[in-house]
């Protein structure tokens, strides 16, 4: 008359569990992902591209200053409101992934009509992490230039005397011994906020900066985990991005025996556009494979944060 | 969260019997590569350490008793490399044969190697397996066939006949704390309410809550035990509670009582 539980129904995963999961997803919904990223980033580029020439336009045509006026507000707008655009795009990925894990799937039209109006809270909430990193690390930028100059400052003035031989050292190992705390600090900080979109996308009623305040509640206590799972996917990423850079030297190598008889100019040039373009289709490919696995992590911390998942049976379905 | 994304395949033993297994995916290899390369890097600068002292205490010895060594440095050089390459080798051999299927990176992150039927692996694959280990390395072959097979197997795997499993999670029984206030109640809650209207499903919600409540946040934690709490009193008809009883140990009461009356399902649900 029991009956099982579904099997492992809101239980934690492994660190190896969580990447399986988000590599499996994103397979199973490849196209449906790839394909709104590179909507997502052609459309950025387009906008991108029309401001360059629009610019190089008034450049070379000589339009009058008047125009100008009008010009550059629009250029900014038509930036912001491509990023917050983007933005919301890929916090679509990590709301349709979410739909997917927790079997509430969502049409892809559904959940845009939820995200596509919180665009301009996705463009806030990544420039106020981007502040945070700011607000945290300028000072120590600071410190560690003035200490570079101090060095430099010493050496020039007062080369070979005793106290100037000992302060180089002194503040040289001072930077050794900062340098690496401060690389430590950088990958504690970004596993902390890495979805800081992520309840953004996901859960109702919740603005640009309480989804960061959300993100930051629920790491607690698993940054390094993450800081681990991110390590992990990035090495399992590495193949993809050497192969493709091979491909790309080998088609310089292609253009250069192709083209013996044009000038470096041309080839460089051609190389330049394969390039950018290769790195434009690696974008497309590999950002829903984040998207994908922030909205795992996100699901597996509030499953160990919150509970999330214990559930009892509703009994009037049995009857 | 679910486990429905991880692949599982089935396979049947020698004795016709169905087995199914969730295989390790590449996210536990990735990680268990890992930590056995480190582990091997690090075996390998401590040879390579100690080797040097070895060579240079040689070469000092043979000079004191006055022998032409022109040729020992090459050979020391040579006997290395080819010690290197057995440590390499020799490390998931040794460890796959003796701790059947499993490497300390493996351990750690509870994966197995087993043969195609379930079978333990034995010296003949963990040999093939480690042999071929740096085919699988040249431009990440392997790599690419784990992700992109269906069961997983890199050519070490398909030539040795191996899958690499996910190890089922040994429910370890661990101790949870209970209350004394909770433990009273507990004793006293079969006469107030019919507890046999609980469900082994329902028992396993208490029981995950119980042992995961320590590693909530504060606020999630009392909604949840609260919201928990609320619908098992209307399912098991409690009409009247103690005085100063949180919803807590009410939990903690019902898993006792529950456990006394039924005795813990889990077991059986363990196949």
């Amino acid at each position: 008359m029991t009956i099982t539980p579904a099997p492992g129904a809101g239980e934690p995963l492994s660190i190896g569990n969580v990447i399986n999961t988000g590599f499996r997803l994103y397979g199973a919904k490849f196209k449906e992902y790839v394909g709104i990223a590179a909507g997502a980033t052609l459309g950025l580029f387009f906008i991108y591209l029309a401001i360059a020439l629009a610019v190089v336009a008034f450049a070379v045509a000589g339009l009058s200053p008047a125009l100008l006026g009008i010009l550059i507000p629009a250029a900014v707008v038509a930036f912001f409101y491509a990023m917050a655009q983007y933005a919301s795009e890929m916090g679509l990925i990590s709301r349709l992934a979410f739909g997917e894990l927790t079997e509430q799937p969502e049409a892809v039209e559904a959940a845009r009509r939820v995200t596509r109006p919180r665009k301009w809270q996705f463009l806030l909430n990544s420039v106020l992490v981007g502040l945070i990193f700011v607000g945290v690390f300028l000072p120590f930028y600071i410190l560690l230039l003035i200490m570079v100059v101090a060095v430099f400052g010493f050496t020039i003035t007062g080369g070979g005397s005793e106290p100037g031989v000992g302060a180089i050292i002194a503040i040289g190992l001072l930077i050794l011994v900062m340098v690496p705390i401060l690389i430590v600090l950088v990958y504690w900080l970004w596993a902390r906020l890495f979805a800081a979109e992520v309840p953004l996308a996901i859960e109702p009623g919740v603005g640009a900066s309480k989804s960061i305040g959300r993100i930051w509640s629920l790491t607690k206590g698993s940054t390094w985990r993450i800081a681990l799972i991110a390590f992990v996917i990035s090495c399992i990423m590495l193949p993809v991005s050497i192969v493709t850079q091979l491909i790309a030297s080998f088609l310089q190598i292609g253009l250069t025996v192709v083209l013996p008889e044009q000038t470096s100019g041309v080839i460089s040039g051609l190389s330049t556009v394969l390039g950018s373009a290769l790195g434009l289709l690696i974008n497309i490919v590999v950002l829903p494979l984040w998207q994908v696995m922030k909205s795992v992590i996100y699901l597996d911390l509030r499953t160990r944060r919150e509970g999330f998942g214990l559930e009892l049976r509703d009994r009037r379905s049995e009857f | 969260m679910s486990r429905r994304f991880l692949r599982q395949v089935s396979q049947q033993t020698p004795e016709s019997v169905e087995l199914e297994f969730v295989l390790a995916g590449i996210g536990n290899r990735t990680l268990a590569y890992l930590i056995d390369y480190l582990i091997f890097i690090l075996t390998l600068v401590g040879f390579w350490f100690l080797w040097l002292i070895f060579s240079i205490g040689l070469t000092s010895t043979l000079e004191s008793l006055g022998i032409n060594y022109g040729k020992a440095p090459l050979w020391l050089l040579a006997i290395a490399l080819l010690l290197s390459f057995i440590i390499y080798s020799g490390y998931f051999t040794f460890f796959e044969t003796t701790w059947r299927g499993q490497t300390p990176g493996k351990r750690w992150v509870k994966i197995r190697v087993v043969r195609d039927d379930g079978r333990p692996i034995g010296l003949a694959q963990a040999t093939l397996r480690a042999i071929l280990r740096p085919v699988d390395d040249i431009m990440f072959i392997g790599m690419f066939l784990i992700l992109l097979g269906k069961q997983e197997k890199r050519i070490g795997d398909i030539v040795a006949g191996t899958i690499v499993i996910q190890e089922e999670g040994a429910n370890r029984r661990e101790q949870l704390s209970i209350s004394p206030a909770a433990q009273e109640f507990a004793s006293k809650l079969p006469e107030l309410a019919d507890i046999s209207q609980i469900t082994a499903d329902d028992f396993a919600v208490i029981t995950a809550y119980l042992k995961r409540r320590s590693l909530m946040t504060l606020q999630a934690r009392s909604d949840l035990s609260l919201k928990l709490a609320r619908q098992l009193r209307l399912i098991i008809g409690l009409t009247t509670i103690p005085a100063g009883t949180t919803s807590d140990h009410f939990l903690e009461a019902i898993y006792l009582a529950y456990q006394k009356q039924v005795g813990d399902p889990t077991r059986d649900h363990l196949r």
